[in-house]
This record gives structure tokens, C-alpha cells and sequence, in this order.
């Protein structure tokens, strides 16, 4: 049997729907565009209020941020990490689940940058608004002798099973002296861990002074 | 908290605390060990402060509705300067402590790391602490919070210093009903007696006004000076008035003595430490997200925002960890 074909009425307003879809985008981009433009300026009275203002610009600002963060002049790239800041602070209010998680799947996208500082603040980043779909890209960075103290960080405020499944697991194949920096993390969730007291409480000299 | 778990008496510098959760930290690390806390909050010792809450807490401004703070701005870090290689008598790592690690940068110290978020703050929780903390004591409500906290301000454009530069914090409280705000720079009010600022150096930059339904009341400053009208000052108690605490020879320190002593609460306990500190964070926090937050006072937390929430506690860089 033939499908029978699309009342012209149904036709008409998905190809109204595609053209909306495509202005949005189009709009988004320029947004973009100019956010990244005014970030880029060296005058701060145009690079200011452009991160000031960054958050309602969201999720397709984020990843071109992070390559700003590069910039040479560090003034620019403070601005870029401040805009980041604004969007993700932005996409964390309540009820705004999908802006939030649209921004968590762009901060992922940085945890693979090839700068270490675009790493550890999309670490920090998605501490704030990251869920279960941010643990493994997190906890591969684990392994990642610049940024591994950020990811653990950031894995220990994420809440979750999840999040607590990868702190284990990172346990079994850490270098010794980072076990202890997992132990803690795990500890302030809950978990109970054998050994790997906490560095900062293990005497280190003799003393003459009497517990209480 | 590590002094307290080995039974120490603790003075403790303000503000209390760092984050929300620190706070409570140190009110369990006071409890469970049973030791006794001074924070340094000294205003609530000093003489006319004494004076001041006497004569609130005798109803002589009726019910007190509104505590409105001044202070003057953040400053702005006008001169930023690239990251570098920490000088060579500075031991960064141990500097940052429980700090995400960062590359160096001059504008970090000395005390200019008040000016920054993550290590100090701004005005509202460098004297935010002081000022807040009197305005607590004096309205008993060390053992209350606000219900909501928000803020409006502006924050620099460009260098390292990211504490707002101008800021209005509005934080309503409940039961009894009372608002309180931060203000910078908010309405200064000049102290009365000109001579006398003069030769006892009063910095009147800062303060605060308590607005009753019958009556007003200015006091000065808020730290180690605290100054009041001399309506205040020549107050009587009347027979069946309320007792207010004064500290030993008002000193902050002796009062602390006494409560080693004795056993009895400090005039700025971990409680009023922890509430005190709380409101500045909280009052940075609103900044931070650009939104009012809801508080509940009882259980030291905010409210309905997954994300806020989250800010209530910050990650700690291995081994500067609680």
C-alpha cells in the first residue's frame, strides 16, 4: 500500500519549520560570531560587557571560547574563561535542563583540548552542571598528569553512582600517591576506604606535645 | 577544625569560613570536641557596640524592620599584568593550599587576595564580616538566616580581581520579619563629631543604620572601632530591661578567656561565625549566577537549585583537604 501524501497544509508547515530551524541557527551563529569578536577586542570597554553578557548566548559559544582561551593576549583569554563561567552559570538555573546539558555536551568537547588550561576549566566547569553523561570523559582524564587533581575535583561534586563508580575504579589502577587524592574524594562521598589515610593527619616529625 | 579534633581552644580569624559547607564543618568540629571558639569578629566586644545592641534589644527603635550597610567599593586590579614564575622565597603550591593550582601572578598578593572570589572575596566578606557580623548579634539572629539572598552589582571588565566593585545584597529574613542589606557603596553616613574622627582616626567608610517602626540608629565602623549615637551611649537600662552580653573589660580576647573558663558561649561563637560568613557567601554566590537563591536556615542549605547547591561546597586540591 502507497503511503498516501502529505496534506499540502502538513508540507507546508514543516518546509515553514525547516526555514525556522535554519534562520535560528543561522541567528545563533551570529551571536556567536559577534561574542567571539568583542571577546577578541583589546579595548575592555568591548571585551567587558561581552562576557559580562555571554550567558544567554549558551551552548554554540562554548567550544569557540575555549579556543580563545589560547589567545596570547591574556586579557582575551581571562575574558574567554569569564564567558564560559557566565554560559554555564546561565545554563544552571533551575528549569533549564536542556540548555544545561546542551552545554554539558560542548564543555565535554574541551576536555580533550590540547591546552591544559582549556582542560582543567571545562573540568571545573562541568563540576557545576555536569551529570552521569560527564563521568567518563572525566574520568579518562584521570590519567592526565596535568589536569588529573581538576578531573578528580570535579568528579567529586558531580553526585551520582556513577560518578562514585569511576573514583573506585580509578582506584584499582592509580599511580600510589594518587590513590590517597582518590581515597579523599571518595571518603567526602561517603565511601568507605581502606588505608590511604589522609596525608595532611600523618605525623611527619616527633612531638613532644600530649593529645588532649 | 584539626585543632579542635585534638582539643584545642580555637580563636579564629573572619570571615569563619570559605564555603557553606566548611561552616558547618567547623560548628560539628566545636561541638563534637567541645572546645571553645572566638571568632574574630571583635566589634561584637567593643564598647559602644555593647551600647548599640542595648538599646535595640530594648525595643527603644521599636520593632526593627530594616538593617541597611554601607561600605565603600571593591577596589578594581587596574593594572593587570601576565602570570609569571612566583618570586623565589614564595612557596606557591603551599600559598594556593586547597586552590585549583594556577600558574603565578602578582596580583594575587599580598593582600590583594581579598579582591579575588576564590581566596577572599571582595568587601562584603572582608568587612562584610565585621559590619554583618553586629548586625546579627545585635538583632539575635545568629541561630537564623535569611529565606532569600540577592544581589545586584558590577564587576570589573578586565584584570584578576573578579569580586563585584559595587554590589547591593538584599537578604530577607523570616520570622521574625527583617531585611538586611549590604550596600557598597550604599548611603554613607558621616560620623557626627568631626574632632573626634579626627583624632581617633574613626573610618567611617563603613557602618550601618537600624530603622525601627519609632526610631533610628547609626553605628560606625563595625571591627575593632564600633561607634554609636550618644542617644545610646546615655541609655539607662531600665529595671526588667533586657541583659545583652558584654565582653570582660570589652575586650575580645578576655571574653574568649572567660568562655574557656567557664564554659559559657563566646560573644562571637562558631554559630554566629558560621551565620556571619554564610551571608557573605551567600551574597557572592547570588552575584556569581546572576539569580536570587532561596536558603533554608535550619539546615544551613540552599534551596531548589541544583546548580547553587553545588556551590555550597568546593572541591579541595590534595593534601589541603578537610
Amino acid at each position: 500500500m502507497k503511503p498516501s501524501p502529505l496534506p499540502a497544509t502538513v508540507a507546508a508547515a514543516a518546509a515553514t519549520a525547516t526555514v525556522l530551524n535554519l534562520s535560528a541557527r543561522a541567528a545563533e551563529a551570529a551571536d556567536v560570531n559577534e561574542l567571539i569578536a568583542k571577546i577578541k577586542s583589546t579595548d575592555d570597554a568591548v571585551r567587558g560587557p561581552a562576557w559580562q553578557g555571554a550567558g544567554p548566548v549558551g551552548a554554540p559559544a562554548v567550544v569557540p571560547l575555549g579556543q580563545v582561551m589560547t589567545d596570547a593576549d591574556f586579557e582575551i583569554a581571562r575574558s574567554a574563561k569569564r564567558a564560559i563561567e557566565r554560559i554555564v552559570r546561565h545554563a544552571g538555573r533551575p528549569g533549564a535542563d536542556a540548555d544545561r546539558k546542551a552545554v554539558q555536551t560542548e564543555l565535554v568537547k574541551l576536555l580533550t583540548h590540547a591546552a591544559a588550561p582549556v582542560r582543567s576549566h571545562a573540568a571545573w566547569m562541568l563540576s557545576e552542571i555536569g551529570d552521569d553523561a560527564a563521568v567518563a570523559p572525566l574520568a579518562a582524564l584521570l590519567a592526565d598528569g596535568a589536569v588529573k587533581e581538576d578531573a578528580r575535583c570535579a568528579l567529586e561534586r558531580i553526585p551520582g553512582p556513577a560518578a562514585t563508580r569511576a573514583l573506585k575504579q580509578a582506584m584499582a589502577g592509580a599511580p600510589e600517591a594518587f590513590k590517597y587524592a582518590l581515597a579523599h574524594s571518595l571518603r567526602v562521598r561517603g565511601e568507605t576506604v581502606e588505608g590511604y589515610p589522609s596525608q595532611k593527619l600523618v605525623p611527619t616529625k616527633q612531638t613532644g606535645v600530649k593529645a588532649a | 577544625m584539626h585543632a579542635c579534633q585534638t582539643g584545642k581552644h580555637v580563636y579564629v580569624e573572619k570571615p569563619a569560613c570559605g564555603t557553606i559547607e566548611e561552616g558547618k564543618a567547623m560548628i560539628r568540629a566545636a561541638r563534637d570536641n567541645k572546645i571553645c571558639v572566638q571568632v574574630g569578629s571583635q566589634g561584637r566586644s567593643q564598647r559602644e557596640a555593647f551600647f548599640a545592641h542595648q538599646y535595640i534589644a530594648n525595643g527603644m527603635l521599636g520593632k526593627v524592620h530594616t538593617v541597611k550597610c554601607w561600605h565603600y567599593a571593591t577596589p578594581s586590579d587596574d593594572n593587570p599584568v601576565p602570570d609569571s614564575e612566583p618570586p623565589a622565597d614564595l612557596d606557591w603550591d603551599l600559598w594556593l593550599g586547597p586552590l585549583p593550582w594556577r600558574p603565578f601572578n602578582q596580583r594575587y598578593l599580598h593582600g590583594v587576595f581579598r579582591w579575588l572570589l576564590e581566596s577572599g572575596g571582595g568587601q562584603i566578606r572582608d568587612r562584610g564580616a565585621h559590619v554583618m557580623s553586629n548586625a546579627l548579634h545585635f538583632m539575635n539572629a545568629d541561630n537564623t538566616g535569611p529565606v532569600t539572598i540577592e544581589t545586584k552589582g558590577r564587576v570589573p571588565t578586565r584584570g584578576l580581581w573578579d569580586s563585584a566593585i559595587e554590589m547591593e545584597v538584599t537578604y530577607q529574613f523570616k520570622n521574625p520579619d527583617w531585611t538586611l542589606i549590604w550596600a557598597q557603596p550604599g548611603e554613607m553616613v558621616p560620623y557626627f563629631d568631626r574632632d573626634r574622627l579626627k583624632r581617633e582616626g574613626i573610618r567611617e567608610g563603613y557602618g550601618a543604620v537600624y530603622y525601627g517602626d519609632k526610631d533610628k540608629l547609626v553605628v560606625w565602623v563595625g571591627d575593632g572601632q564600633v561607634y554609636t549615637e550618644t542617644k545610646a551611649l546615655e541609655f539607662q537600662k531600665p529595671a526588667g530591661g533586657v541583659d545583652v552580653p558584654k565582653s570582660p573589660r570589652f575586650d575580645h580576647h578576655e571574653d574568649w578567656f572567660e568562655g574557656i573558663k567557664t564554659g559559657r558561649k563566646t560573644i562571637m561563637n562558631i554559630e554566629g561565625g558560621v551565620a556571619t560568613a554564610n551571608l557573605c557567601v551567600l551574597g557572592n554566590l547570588s552575584l556569581i549566577l546572576g539569580r536570587k537563591l532561596h536558603w533554608d536556615p535550619v539546615k544551613r542549605e540552599i534551596v531548589g537549585d541544583e546548580a547553587a547547591r553545588r556551590l555550597m561546597s568546593r572541591p579541595q586540591r590534595y593534601p589541603y583537604t578537610l
